[in-house]
């Protein structure tokens, strides 16, 4: 199969965004994991859902025509100061409902 | 590849996709919203299993992988693979988020079929496939009869270990 | 043919839920159709932008199922505390 070096690229840029987003995450001191059971945890960390949002905004700037290996480095950074600030404020935790 | 079999192979993956991850992220174990036990408790009414029932409630009332895969699809097939599928990964995220689920069933869904178009891609179904299959797989669910479905979805959660312990 | 495979489950869908009689397994047909609706949606503006609109479409009929059948909780308990 030839790869070629336009996918490699991609791909870096893919990685080096996660990498970021968690280098800046460990550096603001987010937890690395939710606490278990995680699937009911609400906790914002770095592996979820910092992780799937800088690869996601990696994505929407590739498409709207900005590539490059600094395109995704920026992003991650962004992304792990946007999720550690931001995200708590936009999308709050839901308080338990009460039973009826 | 023949259209046909193309969706029917396309369906059997997305149903597999979305059951696996719903079961392995708890949807049998409890309802995540009250809007969800209601259904629970109709299904299990109507001699259905109530694991199976919660199951079928949380799909209604929150995005979870069957969303994720569905939406993950239609990304794909308007906006390109993989970016696509990031792309849906993060707006289901947020649907998650406003519908008081933490978020891991919708995105996990969504990034695991954006693999799986990838790797269908090369044996030639393509993303508008997968999101017909998937329309076919929730109406295996949701739309044929649910006592059959829910009893089906509770023998894969006992199996998992993920059947509810509520009666 | 795709798009005719997704309109005759919209329209099957939506027979099932005119016919039912309970209100919550009505819940479930609906939710299906939103699932055909919003393939179709993708499927016939094939551009970046249909797909952000299937999605809100989605999330948003997901969010209204939710109120409903939360609705539909609280009708049956009321009904049930008055006798």
């Amino acid at each position: 199969m030839i790869i070629h070096a336009n996918v490699l690229i991609t791909i870096l840029s893919y990685i080096l965004a996660i990498i970021s987003a968690i280098i800046v995450g460990l550096f603001l001191r987010m937890p690395i994991l939710p606490e278990r059971p995680m699937r009911y945890s609400f906790t914002i960390s770095i592996v979820f859902p910092t992780s799937v949002l800088a690869i996601g905004f990696t994505a929407i700037l590739f498409k709207l025509g900005h590539n490059g290996l600094l395109v995704a480095v920026v992003v991650g950074v962004l992304t792990a100061i946007f999720a550690k600030y931001f995200l708590e404020s936009l999308l709050p935790k839901p308080q338990t409902e009460e039973s009826s | 590849m023949n259209e046909i079999i193309a969706i029917i192979i396309a369906a059997v993956l997305s149903w597999i996709n979305f059951v696996l991850i719903d079961t392995w992220m708890g949807l049998p174990e409890q309802p995540g919203v009250k809007g969800a036990e209601v259904i629970g408790r109709s299904v299990k009414r109507r001699g259905g299993d109530l694991a199976g029932g919660f199951f079928q409630g949380n799909i209604v009332c929150s995005p979870d992988a069957s969303a994720g895969t569905l939406l993950a699809s239609a990304a794909c097939y308007t906006i390109g693979t993989p970016e696509g599928g990031l792309i849906a990964a993060i707006l289901v995220y947020f649907g998650n988020r406003l519908c008081a689920d933490p978020g891991y069933a919708g995105t996990t869904g969504a990034l695991s079929i954006t693999c799986i178009i990838f790797a269908a891609s090369y044996i030639g179904i393509g993303p508008a496939d997968f999101i017909v299959g998937m329309v076919l797989a929730i109406v295996t669910i949701q739309g044929l009869y649910h006592p059959f479905s829910s009893r089906l979805l509770g023998k894969i959660a006992k199996k998992m270990g993920r059947h509810t312990k509520l009666t | 043919m795709l798009i005719q495979i997704l309109g005759i489950i919209v329209l099957l869908m939506a027979l099932r839920t005119l016919f039912a009689q309970d209100r919550s397994e009505r819940m479930l047909y609906l939710n299906a159709m939103s699932f055909g609706i919003a393939g179709l949606m993708a499927l016939y503006i094939q551009t970046p932008f249909g797909a952000i609109i299937a999605i809100t479409y989605f999330i948003a009929s997901t969010i209204s199922s939710n109120a409903i059948a939360y609705s539909i909780g609280r009708v049956k308990n009321e009904i049930i505390l008055d006798e």
